[in-house]
């Protein structure tokens, strides 16, 4: 087999067969089958080189949460060479099924419209059934449900007043503030309005990628890419300083994956497209930081996986302390067991429970009003195997801001 | 003291002596091989492990490029298991003359070697690593042999047919009466207890070593020793085998070998002396790093696993300095005939690739004094691990544990793929070696130590060099061999595996082979406190001066 | 982003030193790539086994007077015998704290840590699930010990242990035996022994049914026993409660012995030590590396990482801890040495081929082990030539010790990550008091 190491991650060269991946990774510690990532990831690729008979099929179970990448002294990026080897050699063809749960920015299309419907029919007994059976998505979590008006409808009354501001970003919103909870969306601009900056969107654009990346797509993963990079460059020619995001795994993806993973260059532009809570620090440092009254509530943060790969924690945590009134509980750093699309699955569903259970028994002994956290999977699995809320972090500053939608 | 009767006795266990052995065995004669170390271990184990097309020597040397392309095809066939057909590229890069493309590609035609010229886009397109500055490549039916598979199929085909192997036996002299060579007296190197073999037959096959083996009998067979270094990368960097299209020069074959790649040789003269002491010098180590990025590109930013060195066991036929343009040639002496010296024959010469060959060739005159006839079958028989396997694999078997058995020990791995936890359990994880398959290997290949279980299943040769598998795999080789009534010490034995381990690492100790290399000195000292053991500060061996049995440990 | 002191590397020392700035209310980062050596170490604090001469060593502080005047450019020169002294202390009431309590001897002297391997190493402070051995002397409380393992449990060996324990001269009157437990599949929820590490292991062994079990299965086959050893597989939060429980189940006086890699009490600690320094409002960056630091005039203004081009940290003082080669604190090429965020100065120009030894274990030191930054009195840092006024280095990253072959690196760790906190606490108290004052 030839395989064109320019075009591959070599990162496993360095791994030094250490083995602390093996004691943080939150799939192995469930899903016996799964062979951990030491050996799917740094062992596995030099077989792999090999040929396609060392392809091991378990790699499926990897959700690319990436805390084996947070644990490795060596810098082996063990998360995408395990994604990078299912796409190259996965025999395992992704279902209808897999379609539907990826392609978010599609679904959204179809679904808002009817979003009453849509959600409606998504909550009943018999049809969760059918689609338990028929498409092997789960029946018992809550599937996202769609939101009547997208964000971007809602945007286009508030553009005019945006271009009063000297000051101008461009907001990337992501597939699940269009089409499945527009609040986090709202909350930005009233923040952002409130610090001074008018925000802009993009011209158009597509799903950040990441989960068809999970799900094996990555012919669509990387034509995404394509055209949001353009669509990045465009917009920062323009008028717009930066890009933000307000998704952990969105902003992960569009920075550092494009380029590592999807191999679409976007070097020259990484050091301007911003997770919203790095810019805001650095707002906050430069003196832009409007008046806040006391929330007081009593919150507990869980770290999405994917802002902790990225370092991206203390941020955050930056932002929550300066709130007033701000009761802080930190969770224990563990996967709540979404990862992404992972926890629909029929096959993955118990899988991901056991993995999130440690982290929702510690909510219960927490008792806060509100989880937080900034990745709306995360959301999605605490909200259905909880009785907690969960807010965005930039919700509770709308809050204290007291702009909140 | 003990005596043991037989028909022939092989002196040396490299790829030509198990090859001699095997043939003697088919053929009906009843054969004993003597080896002071282990199987694959001098010049056997310590080159390429190429499956020449013969291309390589098709424009100085036609015979051997002929031999070899008969060898290539032969061994594609009974000895499925140790080879990959992976094919090789003929690379000319912008400093080589590319008119020589053409005479290479006549001469080739010439040996009936199939070639196939390249441009670079469709070089690329076939190994994409190579050098893309390439003015154009020429592809081969080069592949890769694995050595120490090979030597050991050949034994172990041999025993089952009614042959013995001695290893860790050495020849102290030979057993001569009435002007006749009547057998050898050996030493068994781990009792310390004296043997004698009477054989009507002996055939020294010692390699480099034969030349001591002919002093015993007051013969003179001068040896042109040249050594040859090379490097290991962590993992395949190639998936062909790379040339440079010029005439032999240092450090230009990269061969992708089972999960890693090789770059080499260096040629450097040494005295015959100091054949047991050679070294990779730090200097050969740079040449060989350059030369390499020039083949592909990326050797220069990969981990080098470790460094080793061969010497080249060419009989000095004219007064050639650099031992390069010698005659890699056959060269068979029937002592009777030409010394008046009956019941000593010797084979030197040759290369891995014609091991077969050599052995047909000696055992044909083995044969003719024994006044036997019999004919030779081992181009056409299979050896044990070429046949298609019967049996299908348990499906809790993993992937990798199967395929890196199957891949290691053809059809032979169903006798250890087993369907229970304790034989599948993963000792060696680099390498995806289970225990199963190292008690077949103790078992069955005369396995007696940790560095014997490395030469019959790659244990400890993959980028931890041992740090995760070491304890583990000491672990079974004390059980096993206790089952079997057999002792030995243990911790010595952990010892001398981590030793011969470091001896590769130690003059590529840089980058990561030296994070690796502090990482395994913390667990092994700063954890497990090895040193203050007994058996590893025992200094049994002075590394200053360092006996010959441990300056061997510097191989793959 | 501000910070008081920003600690770069969350190993031994960087989580002493950033713990013991937290407690002084700094504002204080640690920004760690990846999990430290304490993952693969043995769990307790060595201080100083042994001498220059490789003599076993009773008296680790007589040890460290005699090694401050033969070698005073070792590290725990910059930090003085009361210094250590301190800094020892506070850690051993930290981990009171951190309820993983380490203690040593009475009289103050080293004690021998008996290895998974059956080997003995010098060691001072050890936590409570573990037995050691007295430096000299007879062991008159032994008769008989059993090694006990898990049945397919591959990272221990017990026949090994036993081979190299009953080769100890310590040992000759002792009986030494080993036994292998195999447990009912239900109680390992239908797991395969044989395929896993220690933390894995330690997740099906820590619940009451399964020790009891255990228990039961103990005191069956080992019958009577001074000593149970066995690997540390009970559970990664609860070691010490857990062996206690078994203990007392199985009426055995039991002690654990660190594996190979990863190792449970080394992963207890770090977990630890991580959850204090979060508790005290400590900032972790995991998940991302230093690249880059800015210096000017003497002094670090802001630090870069790999992933985040975007912010610069910016802190009062910062901290090197980014350890030896290993945790990638150092980097070699074919060439040198270097510390490869700073470029600071290293204390070797040597040629590659004089980097270690051509033994690899005999009690002799590498050279590579004593490679590392060159600092001022102060462990201050040094960049051709000149100090760099806020840049403290700590733990592994420093020279001049060879923390594997003396028993150093716990030792080294704590008392220049607690030596350089407090030089930080009293600068930026005495620079906010001037601020007050102006």
């Amino acid at each position: 087999m030839s395989v064109n190491l320019a075009l591959l991650d070599t990162t496993f060269d360095m791994c030094i067969k250490c083995t602390v991946c093996t004691t943080k990774c939150p799939v192995a510690e469930i899903q016996p089958d799964y062979p951990g990532p030491k050996q799917s990831g740094p062992d596995g690729e030099r077989w792999r080189m090999k040929g396609e008979d060392f392809y091991d099929e378990a790699l499926k179970y990897c959700t690319n949460c990436k805390r084996c990448e947070v644990a490795c002294p060596s810098g082996v990026e063990i998360g995408s060479i395990i994604q990078k080897a299912k796409a190259r050699s996965g025999r395992h063809k992704p279902k209808i099924r897999d379609y539907i749960l990826s392609h978010t920015d599609l679904m959204g299309k179809v679904a808002t419209p009817v979003a009453p419907i849509v959600n409606m029919v998504t909550k009943i007994k018999p049809v969760r059934v059918l689609m338990d059976k028929i498409l092997d998505i789960d029946g018992r979590p809550s599937l996202p449900t769609y939101s009547w008006q997208t964000f971007r409808q809602w945007f286009k009354k508030e553009a005019p007043d945006q271009s009063v501001f000297k000051r101008q970003i461009t907001f990337y919103h992501g597939c699940y503030i269009n089409s499945n909870d527009t609040t986090v969306g709202k909350d930005l601009v009233s923040v952002l309005n409130a610090m001074n900056i008018g925000v802009q969107l993009l011209k158009k654009e597509k799903c950040c990628g990441v989960p068809l990346i999970a799900n094996g797509f990555m012919d669509k993963a990387q034509s995404n890419a394509k055209l949001n990079t353009e669509q990045f460059r465009e917009a920062l020619e323009g008028d717009s300083e930066c890009v933000i995001s307000t998704s952990s795994s969105c902003s992960m993806t569009i920075r550092d994956e494009y380029h590592s993973l999807l191999e679409v260059d976007n070097r020259e532009l990484v050091n301007r497209i911003f997770f919203f809570n790095t810019f805001l620090v650095k707002e906050f440092e430069k003196g832009n930081l409007p008046d806040m009254k006391p929330v007081n509530i009593k919150i507990a943060y869980h770290s999405p996986c994917h802002l902790i790969r990225v370092g991206g924690v203390v941020f955050t945590l930056e932002i929550l302390r300066r709130i007033p009134g701000v009761e802080l509980h930190m969770l224990d750093q563990r996967c709540c067991g979404q990862a992404g699309t992972y926890g629909f699955k029929k096959e993955n569903y118990d899988t991901s429970q056991a993995i999130g259970a440690p982290i929702f028994d510690q909510i219960d002994s927490i008792n806060p009003d509100y989880v937080v956290t900034d990745c709306e999977a995360c959301k999605m699995q605490v909200e259905s195997s909880t009785n907690y809320k969960v807010l965005h972090p930039l919700s509770v500053l709308a809050r204290a801001l007291g702009v909140s939608k | 003291m003990k005596t043991i009767e037989t028909d022939v006795v092989v002196i040396g266990g490299g790829a030509t002596g198990a090859g001699i052995l095997r043939d003697c065995a088919l053929r009906g004669i009843k054969a004993i091989l003597v080896e002071r170390d282990d199987i694959a271990n001098g010049t056997t184990g310590r080159n390429h492990g190429l499956l020449h097309s013969g291309a390589r020597y098709a424009v100085t040397d036609s015979h051997s490029a002929k031999e070899c392309i008969k060898e290539n095809r032969i061994l594609k066939n009974i000895a499925s298991h140790c080879v990959e057909k992976t094919d090789g590229l003929f690379l000319t890069l912008p400093e080589d003359d590319y008119s020589f493309q053409q005479t290479f590609i006549q001469a080739c035609a010439e040996a009936g070697i199939e070639t196939e010229n390249l441009t670079r886009n469709q070089a690329l397109k076939l190994e994409p690593n190579a050098n893309p500055e390439m003015l154009g490549a020429v592809r081969v039916p080069d592949g890769t042999l694995d050595p120490f598979r090979l030597t050991s199929a050949n034994i172990l085909d041999a025993v089952e047919h009614g042959a013995k192997l001695m290893n860790y036996t050495r020849v102290t002299s030979l057993v001569i009466e009435q002007g006749e060579v009547r057998g050898v007296n050996c030493l068994d190197m781990k009792t310390g207890q004296p043997v004698t073999l009477r054989s009507r037959q002996v055939v020294n096959a010692a390699g480099i070593w034969g030349q001591q083996i002919a002093e015993y009998a007051d013969l003179s067979i001068k040896m042109f020793p040249a050594k040859g270094s090379l490097l290991i990368m962590d993992y395949r960097i190639n998936s062909m085998v790379l040339n440079r299209c010029r005439k032999p020069a240092d450090a230009d074959i990269l061969v992708p070998g089972d999960t890693i790649s090789l770059i080499g040789t260096t040629s450097r003269k040494v005295p015959y002396e100091d054949i047991d002491n050679i070294k990779v010098d730090s200097d050969e180590i740079d040449i060989l790093i350059r030369e390499g990025e020039k083949l592909a590109p990326i050797l220069g930013q990969s981990r080098v696993l470790r460094a080793y060195c061969g010497v080249r066991p060419l009989i000095s036929v004219d007064g050639d300095e650099s031992g390069r343009n010698i005659s890699r040639g056959i060269v068979i002496r029937n002592h009777a005939e030409t010394d008046s010296l009956p019941g000593l024959v010797t084979v030197a010469g040759g290369k891995l690739m014609t091991y077969r060959l050599m052995a047909e060739m000696t055992t044909d005159v083995v044969s003719k004094n024994l006044e036997l006839k019999t004919c030779c079958t081992t181009a056409e028989t299979k050896l044990p691990g070429a046949s298609p396997s019967k049996k299908t694999a348990a499906t809790s078997i993993s992937v990798p544990i199967n395929a890196s058995a199957r891949y290691r020990h053809g059809e032979r791995a169903d006798q250890f793929l087993k369907d229970d936890a304790l034989s599948k359990a993963v000792i060696c994880e680099c390498e995806m070696i289970t225990r199963g398959e190292i008690e077949y290997a103790i078992e069955q290949l005369n396995a007696h130590s940790l560095v014997d279980l490395r030469r019959r299943t790659r244990l400890g040769m993959g980028p931890c060099q041992g740090e995760v598998c070491a304890c583990r795999a000491a672990d079974v080789l004390q059980t096993t061999l206790k089952k079997q009534g057999r002792e030995t010490n243990i911790a010595e034995d952990l010892n001398e595996f981590l030793q011969s381990r470091w001896k590769g690492v130690l003059p590529v100790l840089w980058g990561d082979a030296l994070r690796e290399a502090d990482f395994t000195y913390w667990t092994y000292q700063g954890l497990l406190g090895a040193s203050s053991l007994e058996a590893f500060s025992r200094t049994k061996i002075n590394p200053d001066t360092v006996s010959p049995k441990i300056s061997l440990e510097t191989e793959v | 982003m501000k910070f008081d002191s920003l600690i770069i590397g969350g190993g031994l020392a960087g989580l002493v030193c950033g713990i013991r700035c937290a407690q002084a209310g700094l504002k204080t980062g640690i920004v760690s790539r990846g999990e430290s050596g304490l993952a693969f170490s043995s769990g307790t604090i060595d201080l100083l086994g042994m001498d220059q001469q490789q003599k076993l060593l009773s008296d680790p502080f007589a040890g460290i007077e005699k090694l401050l005047f033969e070698l005073p450019e070792h590290p725990y020169g910059k930090v003085g015998l009361t210094a250590i002294r301190d800094a020892l202390s506070w850690f051993q009431t930290l981990s009171c704290e951190m309820k993983i309590p380490y203690t040593h001897r009475k009289d103050e002297k080293n004690q021998n840590r008996i290895t998974a391997l059956g080997a003995l190493r010098p060691t001072y402070l050890s936590p409570a699930t573990m037995t050691h051995l007295p430096i000299a002397g007879s062991l008159p409380d032994l008769r008989r010990v059993a090694v006990v393992n898990i049945e397919g449990f591959r990272d221990f060996q017990p026949e090994l242990a036993c081979h190299n324990l009953k080769c100890l001269p310590e040992f000759t009157d002792i009986e030494v035996i080993s036994i292998s437990l195999k447990l009912p599949d239900e109680f390992i929820s239908n797991r395969d022994t044989n395929a896993m590490r220690s933390v894995e292991l330690s997740r099906q062994l820590d619940n009451d049914t399964t020790i009891s079990l255990l228990a039961e299965k103990l005191k069956i086959a080992v019958g009577k026993a001074d000593l149970v050893l066995m690997p540390s597989v009970l559970s990664q939060t609860y070691g010490a409660e857990r062996l206690a429980q078994l203990s007392k189940l199985s009426g055995l006086r039991i002690s654990e012995l660190a594996t190979l890699p990863p190792s449970l009490p080394g992963l207890r600690l770090s977990e630890r030590l991580q959850q204090h320094f979060h508790r005290l409002g400590g900032l972790m960056i995991s998940g991302d590396k230093v690249q880059s630091g800015t210096i000017e005039q003497g002094k670090i203004q802001s630090i870069l990482t790999h992933g985040n081009g975007q912010m610069a940290l910016n802190a009062e003082q910062v901290v090197l801890a980014s350890g030896s080669f290993m945790s990638g604190g150092l980097v070699a090429d074919r060439h040198c040495i270097r510390e490869h965020i700073f470029n600071l100065d290293v204390n070797t120009q040597s040629p590659r081929t004089e980097w270690a030894n051509q033994k690899f274990l005999n009690g002799k030191a590498h050279a590579f082990a004593s490679f590392g930054v060159v600092t001022d009195p102060h462990m201050r840092a040094v960049k051709d030539g000149k100090t760099i006024g806020n840049l403290y280095c700590i733990g592994s990253v420093l020279g001049h010790a060879q923390p594997v072959e003396e028993g150093s690196a716990g030792g080294i760790a704590i008392s220049t990550g607690w030596a350089a906190a407090e030089n930080i606490i009293r600068k930026i108290s005495t620079n906010k008091e001037n601020r007050h004052v102006r």
